[in-house]
């Protein structure tokens, strides 16, 4: 029940809380009617209903909330407004053409009566839009019950999933064998589950939006008679379930020799159940995960699948926000969804969404008041209202979208739509992602944002984004791309940057930064703009966690890892500023790096070391230590590892050109490698002056360049004829006279 | 079938009513302890005192099978939600996937036999399935200690002795023996390797390595060596100690082999593989192979037709590169003599040649549509003849053909008066 201040807060629509009133144009609450089907209603609801006349039913009930003060604390108005938006969404001819069938006639008006049961339907994730699948669904139940429902949250999941919703409508199921797969025969099936005992303790306590990941999606999930199979066949310890797939054999041939990646596979056993077929005969990543998934979901356990590059996978839930994975789930792309596609994303988002129950059921049923005051025509009160079903769910997409269609319409401008994100995206912890989504209504007056609003409001972005879950499902470089492409100069661009960097930095488990630094290198190092890098990184970089800082293990490979990868894209765009912050960065993270190798200096070129801006290595794999190759450069020495090639060579970069008097190579490890190698000098980093060569190169090589020798870089480049081979150096020191 | 757990460490700590019930045995350590000192063989039940449906009754239909003069060790496995995984691979070293279930162990702790849980449950069953087996066991543990201690010929014909004083089914999941067979006698001189040492996966590998010349071998699509595939498979079959599902599974890879030199040869005659289905079915027509033959054997053969009375066609009534006779039942959709909309609705994306449409009154063809038979079409006008009896077999036959594997060709079957 909603309390008084809030209700004080709704009816006075000068205390708004988000400051709308000072921005949206105020609309005229003028009484006109919405629907011009309501004009002149000619039948009362309940004739309406005893009539099947369903656009009649819709005007009365208009008629009837116009005159009452609309509120989830009036229950009669709440009645009212359930069932005008029963009709909304469903689509009130489609309504009276179904009700034209005088047994379907009665179930509806039996359900207009029941609004618990309304309640139920509207407020299980995905309600069903302008189609009948929804209620005939509901309609099959009822009858096959004799007109007692005894378990209305499982009747309304199993029609959302036969019946989707606005946003991801179902027309797929129309594909499918009716014998086959039948909502009447599951609901009677978890019901009788349920009567003998056999379904997970937590199965009771189940609200329909969680009932959908139980009884399966009919488009992509299993057929009826699976389920009836896993549960027979397939009874593990509640928490096994993410291993419940490997109960069949891992199989790409079936008994009769045929590849599961063709069309004879099932066909022997095409008739049984998918879930019989699989368990008995065997399958590789796709059938297993829906075993998994569908062998959880038997017992009452919510389950899904999901997709990933080349792989099928899934997850099961033991408990109310606890998704764990199967067959290397639960991330990916999820067929079952009510919100967004991709998990995890998707599941956090419905997690917290939904994960108060009693608060969530309230919002729901401040929703209906929002559309009914927007059907009486009072749109100001129904924003309002919108904004009250926030505030008991806030992070509820399908409320949101309201809520910005209405300020959209209402004119809003880019400062209230600033000051708005600003408000509502520190909302959005643990759910970063979706407070992108969430903005995406508004993109069109986002654009009008001056760069310093939009600056702020992606930082507010990213740093929910920061501390939200990772995964390799999420990546953040297209969103850094369309939001970089928002501004309107370079010295915005570089602000953003430097914003980015530093939000990601020493958040999370580095995964999201080592994105951002790829994208940061991709972007603006390869882009011919290394020094604003080098200044916004080195901005975000004081700031990095440094070696003798606490970092989590894995948090610390990860960051290597993106300085790596960073490192080597910085030495082929070969930018000096951009290396040498990242190699900065990068040691500062590791410690020290101890060299591989040490020089002798038995022999040594006249001169002296010359201070060095870049090091390039033709190529780099899984062994190369780029945070070390800097150091290559200098008498201490460093690390190097070109991956296998024909040619690998490496190339140092002086700070200055001048007079060349020669340098020293020392191999590192694996000395017989590097037989024949030839150096080069040049002085405009194209054109390569050989200097000499050798045949089989020592282990510490010092080559003397002849008097005059000028230049800026000097290669060294070994020829492994027709057999790849790697190259790995501890010291490339040049040194100029 | 295997188990396999996670290392979660939460528990559920729920209780239904009438659950958490045990039974006082030793757990499996302490059974198989028992069992050495006492030369008997231990009997473990495998359950889950705290999510097991019925558990109350299981543990105590248990409690009165210890009471029955059973010559074994009872032992337990509470293997309760949140239990370690490494803990659970420790104590029975088994995958299996529906619990309740009872294992017998020989007194030295080697598997011997795995019951599902309806026989579990039973134990009026379990009793004397178990008593049954145990009389094998010294002779069990003896040979395989013999195939364990020896090499060659000698260690196969061993390790495949003691698997032959076990169910099949069971045999099959005594793994250190099998690899004990496919190890010292890789020749199948004994013929065990071909009983025991490889099911289909191992077979269609080595088939595969036939087909291509050898181990290197490069031959591809035709060129490759079927005659050498079939001898392979022949000589298997000679093994007279091939029975029931094993000798099925050699059955299928005949057949396969077969199938295969049809789909390459010009004459593309199918009578071979469809003898060797038949012979598959023969052999056993409820199990998975022969299931599976009788399915492929109407798949194709060329004088069987797909009858189909549910308004709805689906994989099982394709046939992939070759056409097929359907015949689908509208009786329930023709009212009155007239002129009827015979549609196939096809829902998924595979592409299905439909064309020959014919009304059938009875078995009998009565009309053919106006078009030519070549042509492929999913709607046709039919006529039903006046004087059609009421309460006659109305059916529209068509010949069909799927040619998309991947896809497949499924959807809704409709016959509506124009």
């Amino acid at each position: 029940m909603i309390d008084m201040s809030m209700r004080t807060g709704i009816l006075a629509i000068g205390t708004l809380s988000l400051g709308l009133m000072a921005v949206v144009p105020s609309v005229a609450e003028t009484g006109v009617v919405a629907d011009k089907a309501s004009a002149i209603p000619t039948l009362s609801v309940t004739q309406g209903i005893e009539q099947g006349d369903y656009e009649a039913v819709y005007a009365a009930l208009v008629l009837e909330l116009k005159g009452r003060t609309i509120s989830p604390a009036d229950a009669e108005s709440l009645r009212l407004a359930t069932l005008l938006e029963v009709i909304r969404v469903t689509g009130a001819d489609i309504m009276s053409k179904y009700a034209t069938d005088a047994d379907k006639r009665a179930f509806l008006a039996a359900f207009a009566k029941d609004t618990a049961w309304q309640e139920l339907y509207l407020g299980c994730g995905l309600v069903p839009y302008r189609t009948t699948v929804g209620i005939d669904v509901l309609y099959h139940i009822w009858k096959s019950e004799d007109g007692d429902v005894k378990n209305k949250p499982l009747a309304v999941a199993l029609a959302s999933v036969w019946g989707g919703g606005e946003t991801a409508p179902n027309p797929p199921i129309l594909k499918k064998d009716p014998t086959r797969y039948n909502p009447v025969w599951r609901y009677h099936f978890f019901q009788g589950q349920e009567a003998k005992g056999l379904m997970h303790p937590n199965y009771k306590n189940l609200q329909p939006w969680e009932l959908r990941f139980v009884v399966g999606i009919p488009y992509q999930d299993w057929d009826d008679g699976s389920y009836a199979y896993a549960a027979e066949n397939i009874n593990i310890p509640w928490d096994q379930y993410g291993q419940a797939c490997w109960s069949a054999i891992y199989t790409g041939t079936s008994r009769f020799g045929d590849t599961v990646q063709g069309g004879l596979y099932n066909l022997p056993y095409s008739m049984e159940s998918v879930g019989e077929t699989t368990h008995r005969n065997g399958g590789v990543c796709g059938a297993m995960s829906h075993l998994g998934a569908v062998a959880a979901m038997a017992h009452g356990i919510p389950a899904f699948t999901v997709g990933q590059p080349g792989h099928c996978a899934y997850g099961v839930r033991p408990e109310r926000g606890k998704w764990v994975g199967g067959f290397g789930g639960p991330d990916g792309g999820g067929q079952n969804y009510i919100f967004i596609q991709r998990y995890p994303t998707g599941y956090l988002l419905m997690e917290t969404v939904f994960g108060q129950d009693a608060k969530v059921k309230e919002a729901y049923k401040v929703s209906m008041c929002a559309r009914a005051l927007e059907a009486v025509g009072k749109p100001v009160a129904a924003m309002s209202m919108w904004r009250a079903a926030l505030e008991l769910s806030p992070l509820h997409p399908f409320f949101r979208k309201e809520l910005h269609r209405m300020m959209m319409s209402g004119g809003l401008t880019p400062d209230a739509c600033f000051r708005y994100l600003m408000e509502a995206i520190p909302l959005y912890t643990g759910n970063g992602f979706a407070s992108v989504d969430m903005a995406q209504d508004l993109a069109p007056v986002m654009e009008r944002m001056s760069d310093e609003q939009k600056l702020q409001v992606y930082g507010k972005m990213h740093a929910m984004i920061a501390g939200t879950q990772s995964s390799w499902a999420t990546t953040c470089g297209e969103l850094l791309d369309a939001q970089h492409a928002t501004f309107s100069n370079d010295a915005a661009r570089e602000s953003y940057l430097s914003m980015a960097l530093s939000a990601h930095v020493n958040a999370g488990d580095g995964t999201t930064f080592g994105q951002v630094l790829e994208w940061a290198v991709k972007t603006f190092v390869q882009g011919g703009k290394a020094e604003a890098f080098g200044k916004a990184f080195a901005k975000a970089a004081d700031s990095a966690p440094s070696a003798a800082g606490d970092v989590d293990k894995d948090k610390a490979k990860k960051m290597q890892e993106a300085y790596s990868k960073a490192i080597v894209a910085a030495e082929q765009a070969r930018s000096a500023p951009a290396f040498k912050t990242l190699v900065d960065a990068a040691l500062k993270a590791a410690g020290a790096i101890p060299p591989a190798g040490k020089l002798s200096l038995a022999d040594k070129p006249a001169g002296s070391p010359a201070p060095c801006a870049l090091f390039r290595s033709s190529s780099s794999c899984q062994w190369d230590t780029p945070a070390a190759h800097a150091a290559v450069m200098t008498l201490a020495g460093g690390k190097c590892h070109s991956d296998k090639e024909k040619a690998p060579s490496f190339i140092v970069e002086l700070e200055k050109p001048g007079e060349l008097a020669g340098c020293i190579i020392r191999k590192s490890g694996n000395t017989e490698r590097m037989k024949k190698a030839t150096v080069y000098t040049s002085a405009d980093g194209a054109t390569w002056m050989k200097k000499e060569m050798v045949q089989d190169m020592p282990t510490e090589w010092c080559v003397k360049f002849p008097a005059g020798t000028q230049g800026k870089w000097v290669k060294v480049e070994f020829d492994n004829g027709d057999a790849p081979q790697f190259a790995h150096l501890s010291h490339f020191v040049v040194y100029t006279k | 079938m295997k188990t396999s757990f996670l290392t979660l460490s939460f528990l559920l700590g729920f209780a239904l009513p009438g659950l958490s019930a045990t039974v006082p045995f030793p757990e499996v350590p302490a059974a198989l302890q028992q069992a050495k000192e006492q030369g008997k063989p231990a009997l473990i039940l495998w359950y889950g005192s705290d999510w097991v449906p019925q558990v109350d009754k299981l543990c105590n239909d248990w409690k009165a099978l210890s009471s029955s003069g059973m010559p074994v060790v009872l032992g337990q496995f509470d293997e309760k939600t949140g239990l370690d995984g490494e803990v659970r691979k420790k104590t029975l070293p088994l995958e299996r996937y529906n619990i309740p279930t009872a294992v017998l162990l020989a007194p030295d702790g080697s598997f011997m036999a795995t019951f599902p849980p309806e026989v579990t449950r039973d134990t009026a069953t379990l009793k004397r399935q178990v008593l049954s087996i145990i009389p094998s066991a010294p002779e069990f543990m003896k040979l395989s200690a013999k195939a364990r201690s020896s090499s060659g010929v000698a260690a196969a014909t061993a390790a495949g002795q003691a698997l032959d004083l076990l169910r099949v089914s069971d045999a099959l999941h005594c793994n250190d023996l099998r690899k004990i067979i496919n190890k010292q006698d890789p020749n199948d001189t004994t013929g065990y390797r071909s009983l025991y040492g490889m099911e289909h996966l191992d077979m269609y590998g080595e088939m595969d390595i036939i087909l291509k010349g050898g181990p290197d071998g490069k031959l591809k699509g035709k060129d490759r060596d079927f005659d050498a595939a079939e001898a392979f498979m022949r000589k298997a079959l000679k093994n007279g100690k091939l029975k029931g599902e094993r000798r099925q599974q050699w059955l299928a890879g005949l057949y396969y082999v077969q199938r295969l030199k049809m789909e390459n040869s010009a004459k593309k005659d199918r009578s071979a593989m469809l003898a060797t289905l038949k012979q598959i079915v023969d052999v056993d027509p409820n199990s998975e192979y022969g299931k599976g033959a009788a399915k492929f054997y109407h798949y194709w053969d060329p004088a069987s037709v797909h009858v189909i009375t549910r308004g709805y066609f689906d994989t099982g009534e394709q046939t992939l590169g070759f056409e097929k006779d359907w015949h689908v039942d509208v009786s329930s959709s023709v009212t009155t003599p007239g002129t009827y909309l015979f549609s196939l609705k096809q829902m998924d994306g595979g592409k299905l040649i439909s064309r020959n449409y014919r009304l059938a009154v009875n078995g009998k063809v009565v009309s053919t549509p106006s078009i030519d038979p070549k042509t492929d079409t999913k709607v046709v006008e039919l006529t039903v003849p006046e004087g059609t009896p009421a309460n006659a077999k109305i059916e529209v036959w068509l010949t069909a053909e799927c040619r998309d594997g991947w896809m497949g060709c499924c959807g809704f079957i409709e016959m509506k008066k124009k």
